[in-house]
């Protein structure tokens, strides 16, 4: 996972800080550009198909008929069938579940740990800051995928304990981008006048600290779920995440590789397409997201 | 003086950082389900004769920061233990394959400063539509997981025109250069991008900056001012995250060994995970996080010393 540096500014895509409260409240979509919505428009239609996409497919995934094998589309199954003969838009939809939701989980977690991490840091400073940021250090040595592999030596292969392994990884890098930005939020005046109004540290942070670097934290959390749908995809590829025949879009690359030195690579190419076009759209609206943060402050 | 004090201090964060892995890696024995034991040998029916060995290896019988002691010492010694499977000194066993990984990666590290460079700097310095189209093509390639360019390497050059060999590490130089070429670029592809896009907007942003237009107003021909004013300073977060990309190249390398069959360290490593070989497992782990905190080091320290902004000895503002 690289660090959320920003590559370049949106000039003008954002209201001014002082901006009332409704207006900063449809900021999150507003100003995204034809490419944004391009980009939403795909990832909506991912988290459906991950959701709700295998109630609509009629075809089983996991029906093996090798009369079938590297078939043809046909009506009905449109994008023809894979080397055991298994329908593969159907294992395209399946793999659609663990392939975007096993990546959510992973953001929500390392968000709300990093998070916390970093408000509860930058606000205590002294000796629990210099304690955190040392221990966020320290975290940064292990490349996330490597202390997912140790994971699932330990615990056995699957989703799970890759998953909280890659949260766990992630944790330090939303905590170093959220405690520095937290610290200059802290010097601001508005944060004295609330301090001075008798307001408890607590709410200040929650109610105040948290909305304000919101922008941030969204940001981050968009970029961190990109790389980790890279992650746990490549972990199943490496065949230590999700156990084949479970489709998957890591796996369903990996047992397509056979089939591309025969002359068909549909299934390696699909899986590959929908990887890349999600983490595409993701980046996408991460990179705005930053510039829009970076902007702001 | 300073300098010495800056070193030391960026040494001893080094040593920490590296006990502090090293720990984590010797105690995830313990957070395995099960007794230390039971976990190494799971799965296996060993006779007592067997277990004893393996007892003695992790010293079992002795309380836990003692076993964690023998363990690192050993380790500093280049001791890593017996493999589970092979009865085999780890050591032994990994020599054969930190050669391709080496190599590997090598490879791609080259390719990202190379090609990366390039790319960024033309477009940085020449703006127009060669230079949209390619920061378009880089922004696409970011996306692009070093699986999936694998594959797609594999089906287009080495299945469909058959340029390139399809697996395998190869050997003599030549032909260890020829299979390699594939897996270096899948494994540098999106890195390239990244450092592209990076030096681009570096590069962009120094050429709007005042000391540029001050040194073009003196009189300097353009070639000067770009060589001394505009890539002396875009060079520097160029380097950074270059050095910092190189580091990520390790998690990767695992996934391209494995997708080309290059038997390297990293698919060594998956391979152990799968026999439940943890002696190996711990061992390469250990050898990948170190060479990743160290590089990291590296670059920390060539980052400070290159820019003369960065005052040596205090931390950045």
């Amino acid at each position: 996972m690289t660090q959320l540096i920003p590559i370049e500014a949106v000039p003008g895509s954002t209201p001014p800080a002082d901006a009332p409260a409704k207006l900063r409240r449809r900021r999150l979509l507003s100003g995204l550009g034809l490419g944004g919505w391009v980009a939403l428009a795909i990832l909506g239609l991912m988290v459906v198909t991950a959701t709700i996409g295998p109630l609509l497919v009629s075809a089983d995934p996991n029906s093996i008929s090798l009369a079938k094998a590297f078939v043809v589309p046909s009506p009905g199954h449109p994008l023809g069938f894979d080397g055991q003969g298994r329908d593969l838009l159907a294992r395209l939809v399946y793999g659609a579940r663990p392939a975007i939701l096993g990546p959510l989980f992973v953001v929500v977690v390392s968000t709300i740990s990093g998070v916390a991490l970093a408000i509860a840091a930058a606000w205590l400073g002294g000796r629990f800051d210099a304690i955190a940021s040392r221990f966020i250090d320290a975290m940064f040595a292990f490349p996330g995928l490597l202390l997912a592999i140790l994971a699932v030596s330990l615990f056995g292969s699957g989703l799970v304990a890759a998953g909280i392994a890659l949260s766990i990884a992630y944790t330090p890098y939303v905590a170093r981008i959220v405690r520095s930005a937290a610290l200059r939020e802290r010097s601001l005046p508005y944060v004295s006048a609330l301090t001075v109004q008798g307001f408890r540290g607590v709410t200040i942070a929650i109610r105040h600290l948290l909305p304000n670097l919101s922008g941030l934290i969204v940001a981050c959390a968009t970029l961190s779920f990109g790389y980790a749908l890279i992650d746990l995809a490549a972990l199943s590829f490496i065949g230590l995440g999700v156990q084949p025949p479970n489709p998957d879009w890591g796996v369903m690359v990996a047992s397509g590789m056979p089939g591309i030195l025969q002359g068909f690579p549909q299934e390696s190419l699909y899986a590959s397409a929908c990887v890349v076009l999600t983490v595409g759209a993701v980046n996408y609206l991460g990179d705005r997201f930053t510039a829009r943060a970076e902007a702001r402050s | 003086m300073r300098i010495a004090r800056f070193l030391l201090g960026r040494l001893v964060a080094l040593i920490v950082t590296l006990l502090l892995s090293s720990f984590a890696i010797f105690g995830a024995l313990y957070l395995a389900p099960g007794t230390p034991l039971s976990f190494l040998t799971r799965g296996r029916s060993m006779s007592p004769e067997e277990i004893a060995p393996l007892k003695a290896q992790y010293h079992l019988d002795e309380p836990f920061l003692l076993q964690y002691w023998h363990w690192l010492v050993g380790a500093l010694h280049g001791d890593f233990g017996t493999s589970i499977v092979f009865k085999q000194n780890v050591l032994t066993l990994l020599g054969g394959h930190a050669g391709n990984t080496l190599a590997l990666v090598s490879y791609a590290a080259v390719l990202i400063l190379a090609v990366g460079l390039a790319v960024g700097t033309a477009s940085g310095l020449h703006p127009g539509k060669a230079d949209t189209s390619l920061m378009l093509g880089a922004t696409a390639a970011m996306a692009v997981p070093a699986f999936v360019a694998a594959v797609v390497l594999i089906t287009l050059f080495a299945v469909n025109v058959g340029w390139f060999p399809v697996f395998g590490p190869g050997q003599g130089l030549r032909d260890r250069l020829w299979h390699l070429t594939l897996p270096a670029i899948a494994l540098a592809l999106s890195a390239v991008a990244y450092v592209a896009r990076l030096s681009r907007a570096s590069i962009r942003r120094e050429l709007g900056s005042e000391h540029m237009q001050t040194a073009t107003s003196r009189g300097l021909p353009y070639r000067i001012v770009v060589r001394r004013h505009v890539m002396r300073n875009a060079m520097i977060p160029i380097i950074t995250v270059a050095g910092l990309t190189v580091g990520g190249l390790i998690g990767g390398a695992v996934v391209v060994e494995q997708a080309f069959q290059l038997n390297g360290l990293g698919s060594y490593l998956v391979e152990a995970v799968g026999a439940k070989d943890f002696p190996v497992v711990q061992a390469i782990c250990l050898i990948f996080v170190a060479a990743f905190i160290v590089i990291n080091t590296v670059v920390d320290l060539v980052y400070s010393l290159l820019d003369p902004r960065v005052t040596v000895g205090k931390p950045a503002p």
